[in-house]
């Protein structure tokens, strides 16, 4: 799938406002802890300019002066006074930026993954689901970082520069003039170099992702590596790959290293400047001695929020991209969503009506209907089907006949092109997509189960079901028994994506959760393929005795699983091909004859060479 | 090998520049203590008018002509500062540089010698390996040893310089007041120290919890069709916000931690500068020291506090290291396969097999027994037999992937142990049940293990694979990318595009290990006449299910439980009761046509 899909390339050269302007409206929502940080933080810069105030007291009165001892007491509370407000201050303003941090990062990413669970069926199929977990988890996480404490640091820095600015304007302001003289050229080197250093950093990061890349392959291909002899051209090549990270990476330490120097090169300017002229005017007497040493304590102080600043600004621009595609997530239509009306009666996907919801009997019809993934390759043209309530109908083609498509349709994953689908002789799109889900029950080839105990998974087809009806449900598929041979019994964990249990198993319990759900109308896609003899017999029992009087679809490749349903269609290129019960599709001799004779076949050769599991479990 | 001498063989080359670094970051800390001094004197001897009493300051003005001179002409002493700072970047400079050159060589080597181990490995470690893990390894491991190398190593020397040489000279100013200012170092460091060591659980949970915010998050959207069959939205919704809030929290808690540590580790810096500007106070009043020394005083008490709280937090990262190179040094353990010893003989497609029994390292029983049979140079064999009978176990011993535990096996005579494992590779063309394609385009596909094929070579290599037409219909062609970024083909596509990578290699002897199973009958057919029409003279062995592919071999093999039950050709196996009989019976009844089943 990941083929059609294609990211959007994403332009940092300049800043977006537009885009910046969103992100923090959102980020200013968060008024009562952005007020502490702010106040701290302002506190801090000023905390920043009384401290070399108090030292200059400490020299000019109780050094130079020889000033009287007994204001000791008062200079020295001050101090320690000023010295708890700082430690208060840098822990009141770490916390609350943390907390920011982490609120912007929480709501976004709730807010994304709401827009998922409204997403259609046809998003996640053209999305891959590595860009979105990318965009879930790092995408966030850099974004919230910066946008908390950069932001934060910018204020600081502005402040910061703007106050020492006005103390030494308005203390001296021909020895402010001194200092402040380097500022644009500062700030030209600076964005100059960040720039650089900035695109080094990315090309740096590119080739890290191509290591990481290759030693995945390095591993995973070892066998075909081994095989054909390729170790020195594997080694060649990757040597040419950490090569270029080395001189990239030195590169890019070089220019970092130059950077600095030059910044800090001006603010020995400065104080040069400041010793000389200050120095000059001390001398004849016009300068305080004090004020000297407080400016060249100023302008040491005042570089570093600058240089910070271009770093900031660099930084923005690189979280832009993050910023761009999480919004692309946040803003993407949702193509598949019920009318207006039908939400106000229903209401949404997160917000449902279910008192409204009408009962379902089961009869399902397809009305002309026409389909296609793409436009150029039609899947169902014209298609019509009606199914009675109770009827078990059976799904049977080759991989593309349009099958699959069938069931999706009735879920309403998709809808139609052209035509109706209706369920007990209303068309499903008026009314809601939870009206129709809730009714359903779907079991899938390659059951998927949620990290948990197998209570919680069975659990998921009726969520308020007690202990007594999961059980139950557990039962009638015959998965009891297995279950209560585990150790921690239903509380056993199935593990990742139930990767603790064996297919068979993760099966049963797929089916015992569609069971607990009662739904009206079942699904069961290639449900019984890939299981032993045994198993299905099991289930093959259960569909017979659980889903008797439901109207039930069933796709399967074990065609001896589905020689009971009362319907079998055999879908071949979007039509309906052969349609009639096992016995008279195979005195038809026809299509679903040569299909079962193979398999028939097919099977005891691989009860013969032992071959259990099917190709595509295999390749799992 | 230790760690220590891990961390060495990599230091190798790069010493001489290790000792430059020492040298730069110590002659920058020097520098740096002593522009306060000069400081101290501009601003002390020559603008206050203080009178010089150290012999090596009267010195120093003199070469300007006295203080008198400097007073007269203070823009000498703005080129003083100028002068000094100069020296100061340039040392700057080199010590970033020498950072950067000193970390990126020895993360390169080690990343090549990680990679080249890892491909040597014998094919057993890889049949067990935790790819992710090692993955892993190779990445953020060696990403921790950079990190540390990169700027801990000069901020260590820094740290500890800077402290030293700025004590000696307090020390020299005045004993009573240098040691007031260093009272508070040691509880700085230690305090940073156990803080760090003790945030590193509250990293991991918080790490671990972002871990279950992603598995939650995957198993929803691989789970989407359950999610949406069941209508469980609002639940997912409701357990994601459970692990978001959680992580939110246990980072939060982290960072509140965080800073608790940055307003302590303040609370004591401050401190200690007022315990000194209180002390110096009366110090200077009762004229211990002068107001430079106060300067000095004050200067350097800045200069100490600040990286010597950084050192209990590179102590902390370098035990982090320490364990990244343990990690890094547990896959350097891991015994690599010999490639380039033994003989280099002539290898003409002549195989004998007698009574070879092999077993795997780990294994209790023996997967092969007594395995004793022919081949003849230019012969067809087919092999034949149950899963789990031993086939690929046959072959894999035949290229040296494994080592027969007993009996032998000979290649145009000559003893298989003895032969060249590269040698015997580059002769053997295999190709496996399940190949591996590179994320590279298909022609660089085909022709990695012969890069000099010319495109020509590549096609016809292609269309004897039968995928020659399958490649013309993407967009690129031959230039189409695999794999993530490029298209993603059927297993069977796979297995024609390895089939053709194989062939391209001419050499004497050819294995199919089951390779042909994710293609039908057809093309299996056309492969194998393409085949036998190009390569005349060439050995082929061929596992297979199909009698289809057996039955034109000159030799079909059938294993059973590690034995070779039957030996013969189509024909004669035909007419003896057997596995081959059966299967071919069966295969027999298939209906034309309906092979394209899944």
């Amino acid at each position: 799938m990941s083929e059609h899909f294609e990211e959007q390339e994403f332009n940092t050269d300049h800043l977006d406002t537009h885009l910046w302007r969103r992100i923090l409206k959102h980020f200013f929502s968060y008024k009562k802890d952005l007020t502490i940080i702010f106040v701290s933080m302002i506190s801090m810069a000023i905390i920043d300019i009384i401290f070399p105030f108090l030292n200059k007291t400490a020299i000019d009165f109780f050094v130079l002066a020889n000033g009287d001892l007994k204001q000791l007491q008062p200079f020295g509370i001050a101090y320690i006074v000023l010295i708890i407000l700082q430690a208060m201050v840098v822990y009141v303003f770490i916390r609350f930026t943390g907390k920011i941090e982490m609120q912007f990062a929480y709501d976004i990413r709730n807010q994304a993954f709401r827009k998922l669970q409204e997403q259609s069926f046809a998003y996640f199929d053209k999305t891959p689901q590595g860009w979105i977990m990318a965009r879930l988890t790092s995408d966030i996480g850099r974004l919230a970082d910066i946008v908390s404490w950069s932001i934060i640091d910018l204020v600081w820095g502005l402040t910061l520069i703007l106050g020492v600015s006005t103390v030494m304007l308005v203390v001296n302001w021909k020895l402010a003039l001194m200092v402040l003289v380097v500022v644009p050229f500062l700030a030209y080197i600076s964005i100059i170099f960040q720039k650089k250093i900035l695109n080094r950093y990315r090309l740096t990061r590119k080739i890290n992702s191509k290591i990481t890349a290759a030693y995945s392959e390095g591993i995973l291909g070892a066998k075909t590596t081994k095989t054909m002899g390729l170790e020195s051209k594997q080694s060649h090549d990757f040597k040419a790959l950490t090569q270029d990270m080395k001189s990239q990476s030195v590169k890019a330490a070089i220019l970092s290293a130059a950077f600095m120097p030059m910044v800090m090169g001006l603010g020995a300017f400065s104080s040069a400047m400041l010793i000389w002229l200050g120095g000059q005017e001390v001398l004849v007497g016009t300068l305080a001695f004090g004020t000297l040493v407080l400016f060249t304590q100023y302008a040491a102080q005042f570089f570093e929020p600058l240089r910070q600043i271009a770093r900031l600004l660099a930084e923005f621009q690189m979280a832009q991209a993050s910023a761009e595609r999480v919004l692309s997530l946040l803003n993407a239509d949702i193509d598949l969503v019920d009318r207006a009306d039908v939400i106000a009666r229903y209401g949404s996907i997160l917000d449902p009506k279910e008192a409204e919801y009408e009962a379902i009997r089961g009869d399902v019809s397809f009305e002309h209907v026409d389909f296609y993934y793409k436009k150029e390759e039609p899947v169902l043209t014209d298609f019509s089907l009606d199914v009675f309530a109770g009827q078990t109908i059976a799904l049977v083609g080759e991989t593309g006949s349009g099958k699959s498509t069938i069931v999706n349709l009735i879920c309403r994953f998709y809808e139609p092109k052209a035509g109706h689908i209706k369920v007990d002789g209303i068309d499903i799109q008026d009314r809601s997509l939870g009206w129709l889900h809730s009714n359903l029950g779907y079991v899938l080839q390659a059951p998927h189960l949620f990290s948990g105990s197998i209570m919680e998974n069975i659990r998921y087809g009726k969520l308020s079901a007690t202990e007594e009806e999961v059980i139950e449900a557990a039962k009638r598929v015959s998965a009891h028994d297995f279950i209560i041979q585990m150790e921690e019994g239903y509380q056993s964990d199935v593990g990742e994506g139930g990767g603790r249990l064996s297919t068979g198993q993760k099966q049963l319990i797929s089916f015992a959760r569609a069971i607990l759900a009662n739904p009206s109308i079942f699904i069961l896609d290639e449900a019984s393929s890939s299981i032993d003899t045994e198993t299905e017999h099991i289930i093959q029992t259960a569909i017979e005795s659980v889903l008797k009087d439901k109207t039930t679809f069933i796709i399967a490749h074990r065609l001896s699983t589905i020689v009971n349903a009362d319907r079998i269609l055999l879908i071949d290129k979007g039509r309906i091909a052969e349609d009639g019960t096992h016995s008279s599709l195979m005195r038809l001799k026809g299509q679903y004859y040569r299909l079962y004779t193979n398999q028939f076949n097919e099977e005891r050769q691989n009860e013969l060479l032992n071959i259990k599991e099917s190709n595509e479990q295999r390749q799992l | 090998m230790t760690i220590n001498q891990l961390f060495m063989k990599y230091l190798k080359g790069l010493r001489l520049r290790m000792a430059s670094l020492f040298v730069v970051v110590i002659s920058y800390v020097s520098l740096t203590l002593i522009s306060p001094l000069l400081f101290a004197f501009l601003i002390d001897n020559v603008i206050n008018g203080a009178s010089i009493d150290a012999s090596w300051l009267i010195w120093y003005s003199n070469l300007f002509g006295g203080v008198e001179s400097i007073r007269n002409h203070l823009w000498l002493a703005a080129l003083m500062i100028i002068g000094v700072n100069l020296i100061i970047f340039v040392l700057m400079y080199f010590r970033g540089h020498l950072n950067g050159v000193i970390s990126e060589r020895f993360v390169e080597r080690l990343r090549n010698d990680l990679f080249d181990h890892l491909q040597l490995m014998p094919y057993h470690s890889h049949v067990n390996a935790k790819s992710g893990d090692l993955i892993q390894r190779c990445t953020s491991d060696v990403d921790t040893i950079r990190r540390f190398l990169a700027g801990q190593v000069s901020e260590l020397v820094y740290a500890i310089s800077i402290a030293s040489i700025a004590m000696f000279i307090l020390l020299q100013i005045n004993l009573r007041l240098a040691l007031i200012a260093m009272i508070t170092l040691p509880i700085l460091v230690l305090f940073a120290y156990f803080f760090f060591k003790r945030m590193q659980a509250m990293f991991k949970a918080s790490d671990e919890a972002e871990g279950e915010l992603s598995t939650v998050l995957q198993e929803n959207l691989s789970g989407t069709r359950v999610v949406k069959a069941f209508n469980r939205e609002v639940h997912e919704l409701a357990k994601f916000d459970v692990k978001n809030r959680n992580y939110k929290n246990l980072t939060y808690k982290l960072i509140e931690l965080l800073g608790m540590y940055w307003a302590t580790s303040d609370l004591i810096v401050l401190t200690q500068i007022f315990i000194v500007v209180i002390f110096g106070i009366f110090a200077a009043q009762n004229g211990e020291i002068t107001v430079g020394q106060f300067f000095v005083f004050l200067s350097y008490e800045s200069m100490i506090l600040w990286p010597i709280r950084n050192v209990g937090r590179i102590l902390s990262d370098l035990g982090k290291m320490l364990v990244s190179l343990k990690r890094l040094n547990e896959i350097f353990d891991e015994s690599i396969e010999d490639l380039a010893s033994g003989d280099v003989v002539d290898v003409k497609g002549d195989i004998v097999f007698d009574h070879v029994r092999f077993q795997y390292p780990d294994g209790h029983e023996p997967v092969l027994r007594d395995v004793s049979f022919t081949i003849k140079k230019g012969e067809t064999v087919a092999i034949l037999g149950p899963t789990g009978s031993g086939k690929s176990s046959l072959v894999h011993l035949l290229t040296r992937l494994y080592e027969y535990t007993d009996g032998s096996i000979q290649l145009n005579g000559h003893e298989l142990r003895t032969i060249q494992k590269a040698h015997i590779r580059q002769n053997i063309g295999i190709v496996l049940q399940e190949p591996f394609l590179f994320s590279k385009t298909i022609l660089e596909n085909i022709r990695v293990a012969k890069p000099n094929a010319d495109e020509n070579e590549v096609k016809r290599a292609a269309e004897m694979a039968s995928v020659n037409r399958v490649i013309h219909e993407f967009d690129l062609g031959y230039r189409t990318l695999v794999g993530e970024k490029g298209v993603t083909l059927s297993g069977g596509q796979k297995q024609r595009i390895a089939i053709a990578r194989t062939i391209l290699s001419d050499t004497p002897i050819l294995i199919f290990d089951d390779s042909l199973s994710a293609v039908d009958a057809h093309t299996d057919e056309r492969i194998r006449t393409a085949l036998k029409d190009r390569a005349q003279g060439v050995t082929t062995l061929i596992i297979t299910h199909r009698i289809l592919s057996a039955m034109q071999a000159d030799k079909i093999i059938v294993l059973e439980n590690g034995v070779i039950s039957q030996l013969g050709t189509h024909q004669s196996l035909l007419e003896e009761e057997g596995l081959y009989k059966r299967i071919a019976w069966i295969q027999n009844q298939m209906i034309e046509g309906g092979d394209s089943l899944e």
